[in-house]
């Protein structure tokens, strides 16, 4: 899980791949954990995301959730694909994570 | 202190491994009660949920194919629940099939499970015929899943809150709530107001909880069963939506109904997750070892106190003595276990022979409560499927021969456990033909086991059963006959310190007895003396003990004793052990049971009792005769432990072998 700094917008930038779930969950926090400690804007890319768990987006959602009480913005970027699309709506989390 | 190594997949495939091959043996005996007795609703609501369960855990921790396997099994069985499909014994015969083929998916990678076997097994399933239910009826259960509707269409109110340890289980909420609202119609809120700062959050817990409305023909118990195996790790409220014109005592009294049922279930179905806990075995094994090695340290520090004589130290050490004791005895229990497992996995193997055979069976099982050592249970098992495959084949006569003696036509084969002093005493007998012991003689001497002139007692002759190679079967069949089996069964009973036994009655029935020990780990014995060194003899073995005389002992003809007005014959140790010095005024003899009856083992002195821990002795003294192990005493010397039956054996065949070399000479 790839912290890319991008210099042009001064972000930081990650990018999920594949399908996530509890197996890369600590890494997914140590992750989210130091692109806020830079204090900078954070992107958070799920374009290449395949599907995740319940795990996987309590992380995205209290990152965001912190960063922005911490004044620092964490945009989760899309579009989702279908089949995490389709995940998030059996969790009842519709919408929460992306407004599409 | 160590901490416990991470719970990895490999673990949790493992653990459920445990759990479903425990499933599988349960539903192996529901199955053969229901083939025995018919269904009662609670015997089929059962089986559909045992079968319910290995699907979900199966399909949580990877097994795939397995998980699909099941489902169409618990499909049927939920036919059965909703009285569509019969219990019929082609059903039973055709689900234990799938449960053997369920076992091979979990072994290994799964590969030993026959695909075509799978999909045979299940197109014979779906052929069954139905007890009369629309065609269109049965159509939609097929597509989709267990047909739960069975009711009029209600509204419930499920909230779904997962536990700490939910996630690490290896459940996922996601395929719950799916499988929840595939029964009606939902609508799932999720709640995040639990949900920690970023810093604080465990990464691998699920902190978001449920909320689902959902109206559904299926009734709770349905919707229950859904989480039927995360319940001990969540928490989860079902109540019914009370619709407005109720008024609110019906309302109320409603929930409460539903509240004691729910109660009820959890109270009968299960035994409360907190009461078990599932350990490694090794850990045991672990706890077993340090007890032994503090029992071994607490019994010096006795002899030091009794050598000191103060009495300070001496009070400290009977405490220590005390707790040793108490300690050893609770850490001993933790690994008694009832044999019923063992016991009742053969049920399942009558069912099957009784088919092969063609010969009705009842299987009666006695005593499956008694516990026993889980070292000497997980032995056990192959000793006495050999029993009881001898007595289907060789002991139960067909049924024409059966209904010519005026015996009824089923057999019966009998399994028994009991305790009897610090031993456990199995028992298999069958009421079919009995031994021949004029079969069992001239199949002895055409083997070259004995002599045709051999004067042998019944006894003695039933102990060539157990001789290496021999076999009365006129035709080797698949299931005995091929002379392996009864020796093995004396080998491994002898390995786990115990003796068997023959009884039979021609025409009646034979009884085949094993007297094993509770426990491999800690050995009652007595304490003797030969020459220089100490040796330890189990006490279940012994009867008695007599002093001799060592003119008394000259002058009697070979090595016999009389004992209580009986010749008994016995083995001096000093000369089997080739002990060199001089042998005491006094000798003792000690008086064993043996296969052959009574025997004696001469020692120079009896020290008295001692409780001992066992060790193995190393890889090169594993084929020495006559030992089973060693100890460490007291003062810290080692002692042997001996094997009395092996001694006499040993002995015996030395006689036979010179008797052969020189016919003349008498014992």
């Amino acid at each position: 899980m790839a912290i890319l700094l991008n210099p042009e917008d001064d972000t930081c930038q990650i990018a999920l791949e594949g399908a996530l779930d509890i197996g890369a969950a600590a890494e997914l926090k140590a992750a989210l954990m130091e692109a806020l400690g830079r204090g900078r804007p954070v992107r958070v890319s799920l374009e290449a995301l395949t599907d995740l768990d319940i795990t996987t987006f309590q992380l995205l959602w209290t990152a965001r959730r912190d960063a922005e009480a911490a004044g620092v913005p964490l945009t989760l970027v899309g579009p989702l694909q279908d089949s995490v699309r389709q995940t998030l709506a059996d969790l009842g989390l519709c919408e929460v994570l992306i407004r599409e | 202190m160590t901490s416990p190594p991470p719970v990895t997949p490999e673990m949790l495939q493992q653990s459920f491994r445990e759990e479903a091959k425990e499933i599988l043996s349960e539903l192996e005996c529901a199955l053969l009660e229901l083939h025995k007795c018919g269904g009662s609703p609670e015997l089929v609501s059962g089986i559909f949920r045992g079968l319910h369960t290995l699907k979900g855990s199966g399909s949580m921790f990877g097994f795939d194919r397995l998980a699909a396997f099941t489902h169409d099994l618990e499909s049927a069985f939920d036919k059965v629940r909703n009285g569509v499909l019969p219990a019929s014994p082609e059903l039973i015969d055709g689900t234990l099939s799938a449960l053997d083929q369920i076992a091979a998916m979990l072994d290994g990678d799964g590969s030993s499970a026959d695909a075509s076997v799978c999909s045979g097994i299940l197109a014979n399933l779906q052929q069954l015929p139905s007890a009369g239910l629309a065609p269109a009826g049965e159509k939609k259960q097929a597509s989709a899943g267990p047909d739960r509707s069975d009711g009029p269409v209600r509204s419930w109110r499920i909230r779904f809150t997962p536990g700490a340890e939910l996630m690490r289980c290896g459940a996922n909420p996601l395929l719950l709530l799916r499988e929840l609202c595939a029964l009606g119609t939902a609508r799932t809120g999720a709640r995040l107001d639990a949900l920690p700062s970023l810093r604080e959050i465990d990464p691998e817990r699920c902190y978001v909880f449920w909320e689902v409305g959902i109206e559904t023909a299926a009734g709770a118990e349905a919707i229950r069963d859904v989480f039927l195996f995360v319940e001990d790790v969540c928490d989860l409220t079902i109540e019914r939506d009370a619709p407005a014109s109720v008024p609110r005592g019906a309302a109320a009294q409603g929930l409460m109904d539903q509240r004691a049922a729910r109660v009820g279930r959890r109270a009968t179905d299960r035994p409360d997750s907190t009461s078990t806990l599932r350990i490694p075995a090794a850990r045991l094994d672990q706890l077993v070892g340090l007890v032994g090695e503090l029992v071994t340290v607490q019994a010096r520090l006795s002899e030091l106190s009794s050598r000191r004589g103060d009495p300070e130290i001496a009070q400290t050490a009977e405490e220590i003595e005390r707790l040793s004791s108490a300690l050893r005895e609770s850490s001993m229990n933790l690994r008694m276990m009832p044999i019923r497992g063992t016991f009742e996995r053969f049920r399942r193997l009558v069912h099957d022979l009784t088919k092969d055979l063609d010969k009705p069976v009842d299987l009666v099982v006695e005593g499956a409560d008694t516990e026993l050592d889980k070292a000497v249970i997980d032995q056990l098992g192959d000793p006495l499927m050999h029993l009881i495959r001898n007595s289907m084949d060789h002991g139960i006569e067909s049924a024409e021969a059966r209904a010519a003696q005026g015996k009824p036509a089923a057999g019966t084969i009998r399994l028994a456990a009991r305790h009897a002093g610090a031993t456990m005493l199995i028992e298999v007998s069958d009421d079919g033909a009995g031994i021949d012991c004029k079969a069992v003689r001239e199949k002895a001497v055409e083997r070259g086991l004995t002599t045709a002139d051999a004067e042998l007692t019944e006894r003695e002759i039933f102990a060539l059963l157990f001789e290496p190679g021999f076999s009365t079967a006129r035709t080797v069949t698949d299931l005995s006959g091929r002379g392996v089996g009864l020796d093995v069964v004396r080998r491994t009973v002898e390995s786990l310190r115990g003796t068997i036994e023959i009884r039979s009655e021609r025409g009646r029935g034979t009884t085949i007895a094993l007297r094993l020990p509770l426990t491999l780990a800690i050995l009652d014995g007595l304490l003797v003396e030969v020459g220089e060194g100490r040796y330890v003899l189990p006490l279940g073995v012994t009867l008695e003990c007599v002093e001799l005389e060592r003119a008394q002992a000259e002058r009697a003809a070979g090595h016999m004793a009389e004992v209580r007005g009986e010749m008994v014959p016995y083995i001096r140790l000093r000369d089997h052990f080739g002990v060199a010095g001089v042998r005491p005024k006094r000798e003792q003899i000690m008086v064993i049971e043996c296969d052959l009856g009574r025997c004696g083992l001469m020692v120079d002195r009896v020290l008295g009792n001692c409780q001992t821990v066992i060790r193995s002795l190393g890889k090169l003294y594993r084929d020495v005769q006559g030992v089973s192990g060693a100890t460490v005493l007291g003062d810290g010397t080692v002692a042997l432990i001996l094997d009395p039956p092996r001694l006499v054996q040993e002995a015996m065949r030395a006689t036979t072998r010179s008797r052969r070399a020189d016919p003349a000479a008498a014992p």
